[in-house]
């Protein structure tokens, strides 16, 4: 199977989608306006096969990329290895470009979450993760993207905060990082840090793709928390990330807007893409301008 | 053992058995001739799959129920006609330029099928999915002929070696000629369908990829979501409108929902007012299972 890493061979920032079957017309009918798809790899591990070949279809149209769910990476219990066969001959089939996961945990003690769990931030749960990381890149041939997650509870029993807890396990794996920036925006709101600050404190080498999404306001545990939850608009301030984000990348990067429900028309959608471009070129330029001011 | 030395009826079993043999070899030859992965097409134009799935027939069928929806054909009963206002030129595109202009005089929604000056309009689409391997080409065409004709010479030779013996020992030989002109008559019709593999395989992909529109078709609302519709009825056929609020084009086309199709036609010509129509099945799923990702951060 041959999965490229993107990032490295890109010639510029790419603006796409997930892919939901509810949005085929408004998709299909505006690849010009959609430079990739996002396709969720375990809706597709055990459907009929006509389905998965219909996706190989989809990546013959536009760059393709696979998102998984349910794998559970950042946990000190090894991954699944079914699921990573499942995953391996996905992409075998599909041909993505790439393939992400989540920093989460999902099963613990043969019990399914059936949520994505931030796990206690510790150095057992950073090993996991790696040896996990190393686990999948040995069965599916290539590393998948890893993603940061958003919590409403700050994962009891930790020993790190959350961007040392990332960076270690950046720094001990392969795989390199796929940054939701809602889920940056919302945990920074949740639990009072700033998300620049912590943006800047990622190796921005390693970030090759972005997730933007919308959320709401909720009530937890008596505080206000800010949940994402893929069914509103993206925010503003996680435009402005994305903005600060290209000012510090110079490679170019792959941006995919999640939505998973009350899908607004694919007009708003298409919308938000052309605002996650103007935030890139924005961020670009900026850098542009800061390297003219050195070089000055 | 030489075939030719069995009897009547064990030859005729064994000539039964020869021609099923050089049938499915022929179309497995086909079949790995024109297989391959999908080209990139254009998989947002209702007319083009439409084209692809039944020809120009089904092509014009959702051309006609497409400007329906938008006001820029008005029905009553089967006879349609350009409403007031509506011009020609207000066509998005060649297909909806020349059935506007067709009904700038009232007429039967079938009369286009009559209609030979709009059979022009498709020669781009039919290009296209030649140039893509969809439909047979002239190469593809020719090594059609071939593999029929190889197919002919094989059971023409078993066949009339049989005959001429049965001849040279006065043996009846009607059953014989009669097994082999059905033979070969089947392996004729069925050496040349509209599409190619690839075609059908396509088809198949682009029902799969638009399964969705199934659960929400009887969420369009007439008039404001023209694009769906188009897309629905390109898909499925004409025929699986007939129980949604656009039930109307089962009236235009009421032989259209007599067809098959579901996304494997493979008929030959397209163009009969058959049509499609496909039951309905269950929708596939979407990201983080077909709900929302409801804060599970991902």
């Amino acid at each position: 199977m041959e999965i490229r890493n993107i990032g490295k061979n890109l010639n510029q920032d790419r603006v796409g989608l997930g892919w939901r079957r509810e949005l085929a017309v408004g998709i299909l009918s505006n690849l010009d306006r959609i430079d990739v798809l996002e396709v969720i790899a375990d809706d597709l591990f055990d459907a009929p096969r006509d389905e998965r070949r219909a996706l190989r279809t989809l990546s013959g149209q536009t760059t393709v990329v696979l998102h998984g769910v349910s794998l559970g990476l950042a946990s000190s219990v090894p991954v699944d290895k079914k699921l990573l066969e499942k995953t391996a001959r996905l992409c075998e089939e599909v041909e993505p470009e790439y393939w992400s996961e989540h920093l989460a945990f999902v099963r613990g003690g043969g019990v399914e979450i059936g949520h994505l769990t931030a796990p206690p931030r510790t150095d057992a749960t950073i090993e996991g993760a790696a040896s996990n990381l190393e686990r999948a890149r040995a069965l599916v041939g290539a590393a998948p993207l890893v993603e940061n997650i958003a919590t409403l509870i700050d994962p009891p029993g930790s020993d790190y905060n959350e961007i040392d807890w990332i960076n270690r396990i950046i720094n001990s794996s392969s795989g390199d990082l796929l940054l939701d920036l809602h889920n940056l925006y919302a945990n920074a709101t949740n639990f009072g840090y700033d998300a620049i600050e912590f943006l800047k404190r990622l190796p921005a080498e390693r970030i090759v793709a972005v997730h933007l999404a919308g959320g709401k306001w909720v009530e937890a545990l008596g505080e206000r928390r800010l949940l994402d939850d893929h069914l509103h608009d993206v925010h503003d301030p996680v435009y402005r990330l994305l903005t600060e984000l290209a000012s510090l990348t110079s490679h170019p990067l792959t941006v995919v807007l999640e939505r998973d429900g009350a899908y607004p028309p694919i007009e708003i959608l298409l919308r938000q893409l052309d605002r996650a471009r103007e935030a890139l070129a924005e961020g670009r330029s900026r850098q542009f301008e800061q390297i003219d001011k050195e070089t000055a | 053992m030489n075939p030719f030395d069995l009897r009547g009826p064990e030859f005729l079993l064994f000539y039964f058995c020869f021609s099923l043999f050089v049938i499915i070899s022929i179309a497995i030859l086909r079949r790995r001739a024109e297989s391959g992965h999908a080209p990139k097409i254009d998989l947002g134009n209702p007319y083009l799959i439409a084209y692809l799935r039944g020809g120009e027939n089904e092509a014009l069928r959702v051309a006609i129920v497409s400007l329906i929806d938008r006001g820029m054909l008005v029905m009553n009963d089967q006879i349609i006609r350009r409403a007031d206002q509506i011009t020609s030129g207000m066509a998005k595109n060649a297909i909806e330029y020349e059935v506007l202009k067709k009904f700038g005089v009232s007429d039967k929604a079938a009369s286009v099928f009559k209609d030979d000056s709009l059979k022009s309009v498709f020669e781009p689409y039919r290009h296209e999915l030649e140039l893509a391997g969809l439909m047979p080409d002239s190469a593809v065409r020719l090594a059609r002929l071939k593999r029929l004709l190889l197919a002919l010479t094989a059971l023409g030779i078993v066949g009339v070696i049989k005959i001429q013996i049965g001849l040279s020992l006065e043996r009846p030989v009607g059953f014989l000629v009669m097994m082999m002109i059905v033979a070969m008559v089947f392996i004729a019709i069925s050496s040349f369908p509209r599409l190619t593999t690839r075609g059908k395989a396509t088809l198949t992909d682009i029902t799969n990829l638009y399964s969705g529109l199934r659960a929400q078709v009887n969420s369009f609302s007439p008039g404001s979501s023209s694009t769906e519709l188009a897309m629905f009825a390109a898909v499925f056929g004409i025929g699986a409108l007939a129980a949604t609020p656009f039930g109307y084009a089962r009236n235009l086309f009421p032989r259209a929902t007599t067809g098959s199709s579901c996304g494997s036609s493979d008929s030959s010509s397209g163009s009969s007012d058959g049509g499609s129509s496909c039951g309905s099945s269950s929708d596939g799923g979407s990201g983080c299972g077909g709900g929302g990702c409801g804060g599970c951060g991902s």
